[in-house]
């Protein structure tokens, strides 16, 4: 078994499917591109897809992560050059690595996700309101946030899932960068963030209408944040 | 195109009108001479599951002069963002307006998306009445096996076409493009198009009418225009186009993956059956055509499965050649392939078995009625020993799941019939626990449709059963089938009520549409969406009454809405077929046995292909 980091955008067109289309789609480009898969064994073989973290539908994201095996060793650059050619609209293979079959799990491994948010506010907030917003949010003790699951309505506190927020505004135009807890558990979606920030902020407007971009996946080591990919 | 992003945002599953599919087709708006929006009226994973669009798209995008571009029925979630935002009914490729297309061309397949064609046509900003729209509005197409009775629809759309759309395409773009050229107007190109063999232009035929209602006729209001409309068929089905290269949906489609159609037609002439009829002759494509594209099919979508598509997959002639040349080349790539339905024998489940390593899923038989009188009326030619050898055959492979497809309200049934219905599928899991399938996982699922009497088919003159009859046919197997490892499914009769009219409905129906339409009506074949009392309230607002055409067994004498459709199959043949129907004589298939004289290969200069002929 032979393992290859790939580092994708998910844009435009591809902006708009789901997480399991997404595995759907990568398995099938994957096969166009004639990558020998590697398979499961037993009665309903399966190749082995990894991902780092499903993205929202809708988000952008702009340094995303899917660990692909294969039975037989080809150059990274291959994969790349085989790839890159048949994928779907909006999906871009950014870079392939080779990575050792013993590396830890893909999506085990990551703790930090960093996002950015763009939005439009109403032109007469003024950029000392937008300052205060952020401050409220870094200061307040608790941040609670409802999400609406499954299995119902729950509420949690966010706020020692906010590790860095900054916000930039002109004129009507706000542009938010944090990063943020993420993995399998804990993980904290940039729009609670945005959310909290409208909210404490007292500021007019709705996440739901911000367009958000994942920039980049993390592992702590050592107090610090290394990117995935 | 940000005001559409922004609504994608907010509907359950954007994948629908999102676009970027691998294969999918952007060319140049302004480097070609025709635009065509390919309507399908129903959801995306609907739409993307038909190889009929695959097909057109195909063809329509190798031109240098064309473009084809695909549209599907909005979700309701979408359709109220559009109607509140104000934004017109948009394609996928270019996410263009509908309405700056040159032609918006719709596929009828079922009668119960006609609300979903006017609903996308006013989505779009297009005048619903082909009458009073404008010449700078697009021009409306329709085909399909609904295009064979086009009369309900004839109000909305310029022309139909009517049969296999491969060849005629061509032709109906070129004549398109020349009329353009020459400056003519609309009607004008309507007048020509009706030269073109297939083609079926309403306007140019009025119909008249008797006072209790019936028709007195069907006419051409122009010296020149054919009295009647002869369906298009590809006679060489290895020389036609193929879409080795279609679209691949980004998000699930209700059938994923690949489709490779080994033969049109089909003749087992089942009486009831409208697709056995329309598509006539059978055409078999040849092992190598069907090898070479398989294989490109496999390598230009990535699809782990490819489905043996056709009217009835196991009658190909060459089918266990063909699976032995598949099964080497794409068992080392995991590739599966499939077959959609299996005739109920032996040898059906031979194969099968041969296809499907792991048996994971039902395998399903349609004997349609419950005992050999019945199947002999509607000529099913399957015995009740074929399908418990069938069944066995599945069971002792490892499968544990049976679906039986029936039909009630046929034609003659009685309550023997559907005692013959709850007779084979305890029948069926007897012979499961026979052989040792593990007690509680034995599953038989017993399907229950609604006949509906369709236009074209022997059974064009028979009443159908009223809702209530059916009903109670329905509560009576339910009643009846007891057994906790019986499942059972059933169509609902007012939803075939809908479709019987429409299946045998005139140009006076048009006026219930708009009706339907105006009252919220779409998304009729959706039971979370199929509102029978508005449609009640559109057919008393039109002061037409549905029963006229669902119950009412129609005389032979009688003109019928679709006799200017001609399927190339004679109306003598089907009046026999009628008559040996309740005489239960069974009729041959002319694969194997003597020709019918059903008259489609003289009238329109066809034969079958069959590779090879049984002996």
């Amino acid at each position: 078994m032979f393992r290859y980091r790939v580092t994708f955008r998910k844009e435009g067109p591809a902006r708009w499917i789901g997480h399991l289309d997404l595995v759907r789609a990568m398995e099938r480009a994957c096969r166009r591109a004639g990558l020998p898969l590697w398979y499961s064994e037993g009665f309903n073989p399966r190749p082995r897809f990894v991902f780092a973290l499903p993205l929202p539908v809708g988000h952008i994201g702009l340094k995303e992560l899917v660990d692909v095996y294969l039975r037989v060793p080809a150059g990274a650059d291959s994969v790349k050059a085989r790839l890159a050619p048949v994928l779907p609209g909006g999906i871009v293979v950014v870079a392939v690595v080779r990575v050792p079959r013993e590396a830890p799990n893909l999506m085990a491994a990551v703790q930090r996700a960093s996002y950015v948010a763009e939005g439009g506010l109403d032109p007469a907030v003024t950029p000392a309101a937008v300052e205060t917003a952020v401050r409220a949010v870094l200061e307040a003790k608790e941040i609670k946030s409802v999400r609406q699951g499954k299995a119902g309505r729950k509420e949690r506190d966010i706020r020692p899932g906010i590790f860095d927020l900054a916000a930039e505004y002109d004129r009507g135009e706000l542009r938010v960068a944090m990063t943020v807890k993420a993995g399998q558990q804990g993980n904290i979606r940039p729009e609670e963030v945005v959310e909290a920030l409208l909210r404490l902020g007292g500021l007019p407007g709705d996440a739901m209408d911000f367009t958000f971009y994942r920039t980049g996946l993390f592992v702590v080591t050592a107090g610090r944040l290394v990117g995935l990919g | 195109m940000l005001e559409i992003e922004r609504l994608l945002q907010r509907v359950e599953k954007p994948g629908r009108y999102a676009g970027g599919e691998y294969n999918a087709v952007r060319k140049n708006w302004d480097r070609v001479a025709v635009r065509v929006a390919f309507a399908f009226p129903d959801v995306y994973e609907v739409g993307m599951s038909h190889l009929g669009l695959q097909i057109l798209y195909g063809i329509v995008n190798r031109r240098q002069d064309a473009l084809m571009e695909r549209v599907f029925a909005p979700w309701p979630d979408m359709e109220a963002l559009l109607r509140t935002k104000g934004i017109p009914l948009f394609t996928i490729e270019s996410r263009r307006p509908v309405r700056d297309f040159d032609i918006l061309a719709f596929t009828l397949q079922y009668e119960l998306t006609y609300t979903n064609v006017l609903n996308m046509m006013e989505l779009a900003g297009i005048t619903l009445t082909a009458a009073a729209r404008g010449e700078n509005e697009p021009l409306v197409i329709a085909g399909g096996p609904c295009a064979f009775n086009p009369e309900p629809l004839a109000a909305f759309v310029d022309l139909f076409v009517i049969g296999e759309g491969e060849e005629v395409v061509h032709e109906l773009l070129d004549a398109y493009i020349r009329a353009r050229r020459e400056g003519k107007r609309r009607t004008a190109f309507l007048r020509d198009a009706a030269d073109i063999p297939g083609v079926y232009v309403p306007s140019l035929y009025a119909a008249d009418y008797f006072s209790d209602g019936r028709i007195a006729g069907i006419r051409p209001l122009l010296p020149d225009v054919p009295a009647r409309v002869t369906k298009r068929v590809v006679r060489d089905l290895d020389a036609a186009p193929f879409p080795t290269h279609p679209v691949v949906p980004t998000i699930e489609a209700v059938h994923d993956r690949g489709m490779l159609e080994i033969f049109r037609g089909c003749t087992r002439g089942c009486r009831f059956c409208q697709a056995g009829i329309i598509y006539r002759p059978v055409r078999e494509r040849s092992l190598e055509r069907l090898l070479a594209d398989g294989q490109e099919l496999v390598r230009n979508t990535g699809y782990d499965e490819i489905s043996l598509t056709s009217l009835s997959s196991v009658d190909y002639s060459q089918l266990y050649p063909l699976v032995d040349r598949f099964l080497p080349v794409f068992k080392p790539e995991r590739v599966s392939i499939s077959l959609p339905s299996l005739r109920a024998d032996a040898f059906a489940v031979e194969i099968a078995r041969r296809l499907q390593e792991v048996r994971k899923g039902t395998l399903t038989f349609a004997p349609e009625a419950g005992t050999q009188r019945l199947r002999d009326v509607i000529n099913k030619r399957v015995t009740e020993e074929d399908l418990l050898r069938a069944v066995e055959a599945a069971f002792a492979s490892g499968w544990l799941r049976v679906k039986l497809y029936f039909m009630v309200g046929l034609p003659t049934e009685t309550e023997t019939d559907l005692d013959g219905i709850t007779a084979l599928a305890a029948s069926v899991l007897k012979v499961g626990e026979r052989c040792g399938v593990p007690k509680g996982r034995l599953r038989v699922t017993v399907s229950a449709a609604c006949f509906v009497p369709k236009a074209h088919t022997p059974f064009q003159w028979e009443p159908q059963a009223d809702r209530e009859t059916l009903r109670e046919k329905i509560l009576y197997l339910k009643r009846r089938l007891k057994d906790r490892r019986i499942d059972l499914d059933w169509h609902d009769p007012e939803t075939s009520f809908l479709e019987a009219v429409f299946a045998r409905g005139d140009r006076r129906l048009s006026a219930v549409l708009l009706a339907a339409r105006r009252l919220g009506c779409r998304f009729d074949g959706w039971r979370e969406h199929f509102d029978f009392a508005r449609w009640q309230q559109a057919f008393a607002e039109s002061g037409l009454d549905p029963a006229d055409y669902a119950y009412r067994r129609y005389d032979y004498s009688e003109v019928l809405a679709w006799d200017h459709i001609d399927t190339g199959v004679s109306r003598d043949f089907l009046v026999t077929e009628h008559q040996r129907a309740y005489r239960g004589e069974l009729t041959p298939d002319c694969r194997w046995e003597d020709c019918l004289a059903c008259g489609v290969c003289p009238e329109l200069g066809v034969a079958p292909v069959i590779l090879e002929v049984r002996s």
